[in-house]
């Protein structure tokens, strides 16, 4: 079983994959942005890290103050083919505009795609998505009903989902992946889990455990402990090792002797790096899960490209992380104090999954 | 060490996907120039917390020093079909077509979605979706009445 160690080999590779990383860093070409578009959602999921609810007082951004943004800061500035806009929220499906969205972008030449929990996905909404340019779309799916409606808050939720999964898979030529947010419930039925989503013709799978952020930080049941953890990236290791379904962990963080074993890559944090959201109100930062309070400008105020090219200071020297239990740490210049997203307002690290792996 | 160098070494490790690089080979057709070069994509999916896999199966990754210009009549399928170049008056028609369905949606007879495996499932309606929303909310205030007592 593997753990924190990391042989010689692997150090090797690490220590050119950070090279390679810097020049990244230094370059901060945009590849991916987020839309926030709304924070409406038709769940209340107990994990969520957006603390999203079905009656916000925050109004959906209205899509014309985002097309004014991606014509006058972005696209003159990018190649769109090079940039994937992801829309995010809340749930995206609650937006009656959203064909209308990924059509003016598609137009744009963009490639579009979007996250969803599949709720309000008919087979009719998907045929007008694809038309509107959807090329790219992922799923939540937490596991059997018992285990997806306790999360998902909801007894049609692990239906719904399945449902809009199958009409995605039958859908030739869109890419698409599920994904499974791992809590104690499930860890003892992977297996069984994998074999269903197999069964169901799934090809593509994403595993994330909880950070405790968002409505997540107050329910210990969602909360993987130090065994289970190693369980869960033994899991995936040998799944990996199988190839009956491809299956990554998440851009969490450092994963020590389990780097390039669990994900196809090694650890690196893109938000602020190559990826960019704007939020519901206007707030620029960089991915969408980062709750913490490292916005960096705002639409309505500030220039998004000047932004993107001046500040985000914070995501790209992370020298500033080096604290606390980071300080003395052997692995920081791999993993630079994990994702932006494990860090609270006070820049502290919520959660280390370095040290998981005892 | 350049790019292409550090890229190198790190196939030679065992990390050619790791290295968030695409690898090159030489095409095996009858052609055997240098033009036949063709970068092939790694089957990858990004990794962010909530993001999507990226269409052509790639992540995010450092690109290549020399970028090669691109040629882009449409919009990518990720297995390499080109959809139809969207124009004006394409716009114009697949808006008409989604107002159309939209409208048709309203009065459209709610007959069941299959599942893969055959089974029905109620379609999602406005209404069907408001009756959701209404056992959510009675499931809460349920639940909130069980914490109080």
């Amino acid at each position: 079983m593997k753990g924190k160690h990391i042989g010689l080999r692997k150090r090797i590779g690490l220590k050119l994959f950070k090279s390679l990383y810097d020049d990244v860093v230094e370059r901060h070409e945009l590849r991916t942005l987020f839309w926030e578009c709304t924070l409406r959602c038709n769940l209340r999921c107990r994990h969520c890290g957006s603390d999203c609810r079905t009656d916000v007082e925050e109004r959906d951004m209205p899509l014309e103050d985002f097309l004014h943004v991606l014509d006058q800061e972005v696209t003159p500035h990018v190649d769109p083919a090079r940039v994937l806009l992801i829309f995010s929220g809340g749930e995206v499906l609650v937006r009656s505009d959203l064909e209308e969205a990924g059509l003016e972008v598609t137009r744009r030449g963009y490639t579009w795609g979007m996250v969803t929990n599949g709720m309000a996905l008919t087979r009719e909404r998907l045929v007008r998505l694809v038309d509107a340019g959807l090329r790219t779309i992922s799923v939540s799916f937490d596991g059997f009903a018992e285990e997806h409606n306790y999360i998902r808050q909801s007894a049609l939720s692990f239906e719904r989902a399945r449902a809009a999964i199958g009409y995605i898979r039958q859908y030739e030529g869109l890419t698409y992946d599920v994904i499974t947010c791992v809590t104690p419930a499930m860890v003892d039925r992977l297996e069984e889990w994998k074999e269903f989503l197999i069964g169901e013709g799934i090809t593509h799978w994403r595993i994330f455990s909880i950070f405790p952020a968002g409505r997540a930080k107050r329910d210990d049941t969602l909360h993987l402990d130090a065994e289970q953890f190693r369980s869960l990236m033994e899991f995936i290791r040998r799944t990996r090792k199988e190839g009956r379904i491809t299956l990554n962990y998440a851009c969490e963080g450092f994963l020590g002797g389990y780097e390039a074993e669990v994900r196809d890559h090694f650890y690196m944090c893109n938000a602020g790096v190559s990826v960019a959201s704007i939020r519901v109100n206007g707030d620029i930062s960089g991915c969408t899960s980062v709750r913490g309070n490292y916005t960096q400008g705002n639409i309505y105020r500030d220039s998004f490209w000047d932004v993107w090219q001046n500040r985000f200071t914070p995501f790209r020297n992370r020298e500033w992380a080096r604290k606390s239990e980071c300080a003395e740490c052997k692995v920081w210049e791999f993993c630079r104090g994990g994702g932006m997203h494990l860090r609270d307002d006070d820049g502290e690290l919520m959660y280390c999954h370095y040290n998981m792996l005892k | 060490m350049n790019y292409r160098w550090k890229i190198a070494l790190l196939a030679l490790l065992g990390f050619s996907t790791a290295a968030c690089c695409s690898t090159k080979k030489t095409s095996k057709g009858k052609d055997k120039s240098t033009d036949n070069i063709e970068v092939e994509g790694i089957d990858n999916r990004v990794m962010l917390m909530y993001g999507v896999p990226m269409p052509d199966g790639s992540f995010p990754r450092p690109m290549p020093e020399e970028q090669p210009e691109i040629i882009r009549p449409g919009v990518p399928f990720p297995d390499g079909r080109v959809a139809i170049e969207m124009t004006e008056e394409r716009a114009a028609e697949v808006m008409d077509k989604i107002k159309d369905e939209a409208k048709a949606e309203v009065v459209k007879e709610v007959d069941g979605v299959p599942f893969p495996d055959g089974r029905v499932a109620i379609v999602m309606t406005e209404e069907r979706a408001a009756e959701i929303m209404e056992l959510i909310k009675a499931e809460d205030a349920a639940k909130a009445a069980a914490e109080q007592e």
